[in-house]
């Protein structure tokens, strides 16, 4: 499918503003409500993600652990994961 | 002649009379009865060599008759021979091809069992993953409390300090 380099030009500003909006905003996806203290430790453990801001949001389906997500890269800690990987390998 | 009774006149009279007879009887008796005789004869041989001819025909008909019939016999159990020869050989032809269906039918089918056989396992395999998954997500969903939730966090922040 060809694209109008106009509206192609206008998805990739679109694209690049969204992306250099959330690649300063690190988010952690966890079950509870993490803390300050928390929030800090899991940071410390991950300098690949620098960031200026973090947020946290709270996922019940996650079971256990936590998700990193900044911009395009993502980190999956969770419970969740963990038995969907056990899932395929017991197909 | 006289003495003996023999009147000279009347002998030649009666000796032309005679012959005058013999003259008659000869051209319109005899003659045309020898001759009438003559052609019954002529008549009768030539039947019988009409006869002997058609007998000799009927016979020659009758071989011919029979050579005929003995040759249609001949053409026929032939004939019969070949129709035969050609049915076995198609009856053998139809059954080859009969039994190489059979077996591409026996082959596709196993093929088709054996394909539906691992769908199945598969498919059971997958069912049985999905319900494992599923039953160990509810038990650790009513099992887990925040602190253990902590703890999780806690250990995996640990583990990756090792790492």
């Amino acid at each position: 499918m060809r694209l109008d380099p106009r509206v192609k030009e206008r998805l990739k500003q679109t694209f690049t503003k969204e992306m250099s909006i959330h690649k300063n905003v690190l988010t952690i996806v966890s079950v509870y409500a993490l803390s300050s203290e928390e929030k800090n430790a899991i940071v410390l453990k991950f300098p690949e993600f620098h960031s200026t801001t973090i947020e946290n949001e709270v996922d019940p389906t996650l079971l256990g652990g936590f998700i990193l997500k900044q911009g395009s890269k993502a980190v999956d800690l969770s419970l969740r994961f963990v038995l969907q990987t056990l899932q395929k390998k017991l197909v | 002649m006289e003495n003996i009774g023999v009147d000279p006149k009347l002998l030649i009279a009666q000796l032309i009379n005679f012959g005058l007879f013999f003259f008659l009887y000869k051209k319109f008796v005899a003659g045309p009865f020898v001759k009438t005789m003559a052609e019954e004869k002529r008549k009768d041989e030539e039947r019988k060599k009409l006869a002997e001819i058609a007998a000799n025909q009927k016979e020659m008909l009758a071989n011919e008759e029979k050579s005929a019939r003995e040759e249609i016999r001949r053409k026929t159990e032939e004939s019969l021979k070949a129709v035969h020869a050609a049915a076995e050989s198609e009856r053998h032809a139809l059954i080859k091809k009969a039994k190489e269906e059979a077996d591409h039918i026996m082959q596709k089918t196993a093929k088709q069992m054996e394909e539906e056989k691992a769908q199945m396992e598969q498919s059971y395999k997958d069912a049985l993953a999905k319900v494992s998954t599923l039953t160990v997500e509810h038990a650790l969903k009513d099992y887990l409390t925040e602190d253990m939730q902590k703890q999780i966090n806690a250990r995996i922040l640990t583990n990756l300090s090792k790492k």
